[in-house]
């Protein structure tokens, strides 16, 4: 249904429906934080009241410049999946006045929109308002995207130029013997379109797994690389989590004081994921259970990307 | 095709159009929307949400409401479709 801005206090845009004009879709979110690891989990736990399972409200994407502005990004967050951005954004969101958004669904749907560029980069810049409107009193603001969004950064940095960058990046074989324990969309072939990481759609149906996921990391990043600029910082996830303190949170503008410092640390030693277990480092496990077709896709396609990286 | 037809061959299409109904006049009524979103159990929601519906003319059954949940929770699961 339908909705004029004044009715939306209290809701959240939780997805976008793609049409002549595209739809944005809210959620009854009020009194709940975007306090879990992700996104749709928090959307998820909106859903457990009645009213906010069964009642959406709508509006023209075009209407979204009718609302009060939201946040200024303070800082986004862009990765290669399974270098710590999960951490990092759990880290960022223990400060006071924060509201950190991992992986908001309708800002991938935007950037993945059937429009052209023009289009998608004036509703980037809507949505992303629109999700950060303060509710509880936050003044910072950080969007952590999906690591396939890396490959839109050139839309993102025309729609945000002075918005600061922090891209996260690993050893391509710890992230591709991740991805194979448990496949992200991106490393499901098809399950994105495959010309968002330069391939060719007819090739990936008879490419290899290990050369496709290989590929598509390597997409990754080649696109940060592409994209480096001066308010770029480049992580590599053994410098985590101390660069959160050392140069992430200066990257962003942020001053903690010593007791959200202190929140930051005691998060640091819980698995970002899954808060109730303690993180545990299984880099060398991960090293064991490699293939050879795996070691040789991660050399072949990603490592001469991942030296440059580290060179940054 | 007559309405009694179509309720009887599509149960859970006229369920979806009766809960749509009752969804247009709560979204328009401020203190209605208001009531709604304070109640955090099914059961409560369910005699609400009846009761409500009543007083707008609406025959409005919980096979309607729990149709409109299977909906919805279907659809967000379909989001990657």
């Amino acid at each position: 249904m339908s909705a004029p801005a004044d009715a939306l206090e209290g809701w959240a845009p939780i997805r976008v429906h793609e049409g002549n004009v595209p739809v944005v879709e809210w959620c009854w979110l009020d009194g709940i934080g975007f306090d879990d690891p992700f996104f749709v989990q928090t959307v998820e736990r909106a859903f457990r009241t009645p009213f906010s399972l069964l009642f959406r409200r709508e509006t023209p994407i075009d209407a979204l410049a009718g609302l009060p502005p939201g946040l200024e990004p303070t800082g986004f967050i862009f990765h290669g999946s399974r270098c710590g951005s999960t951490l990092v954004s759990r880290m960022l969101a223990a400060a006071s006045r924060m509201l950190v958004l991992s992986e908001p669904l309708p800002v991938d749907q935007v950037l993945r929109a059937s429009a052209s560029e023009r289009e998608r980069t004036r509703w980037l810049q809507a949505i992303v308002a629109a999700l950060g409107r303060p509710r509880r009193g936050e003044r910072s603001y950080v969007v952590k995207f999906d690591a396939w969004n890396a490959c839109s950064l050139g839309l993102v940095r025309r729609a945000f130029p002075d918005v600061p960058w922090v891209f996260l990046y690993r050893d391509p074989l710890q992230v591709l013997v991740s991805q194979f324990r448990q496949r992200g969309a991106h490393m499901v072939p098809g399950a994105l379109d495959p010309v968002l990481f330069g391939l060719d759609r007819a090739a990936v149906i008879r490419m290899p797994p290990e050369e496709y996921c290989a590929r598509v990391l390597a997409s990754i990043y080649r696109s940060a690389l592409e994209h480096r600029d001066d308010r770029a910082f480049f992580v590599d996830y053994r410098e985590l989590p101390g660069a959160v303190f050392e140069r992430i949170l200066g990257a962003f503008g942020l001053d903690c004081d010593e007791a959200e410092r202190a929140r930051m640390h005691e998060l640091a030693g819980l698995n970002a994921k899954n808060p109730n277990l303690l993180f545990s480092p299984d880099g060398q496990a991960k090293e064991r259970e490699a293939t050879p077709a795996l070691r040789e896709a991660a050399d072949r396609w990603v490592r001469p990307l991942y030296e440059e990286l580290l060179a940054c | 095709m007559r309405e009694r037809d179509r309720a009887r061959d599509h149960p859970e299409v006229d369920s979806l159009e009766q809960f749509a109904r009752f969804r247009r006049i709560v979204l328009a009524d401020p203190a209605l929307e208001q009531r709604l979103q304070g109640i955090a159990d099914w059961p409560s929601f369910l005699d609400a949400a009846i009761g409500a519906a009543a007083e707008h003319g609406i025959a409005l059954s919980e096979t309607d409401v729990l149709a409109a949940r299977k909906q919805a929770t279907r659809s967000w699961l379909e989001r990657w479709v």
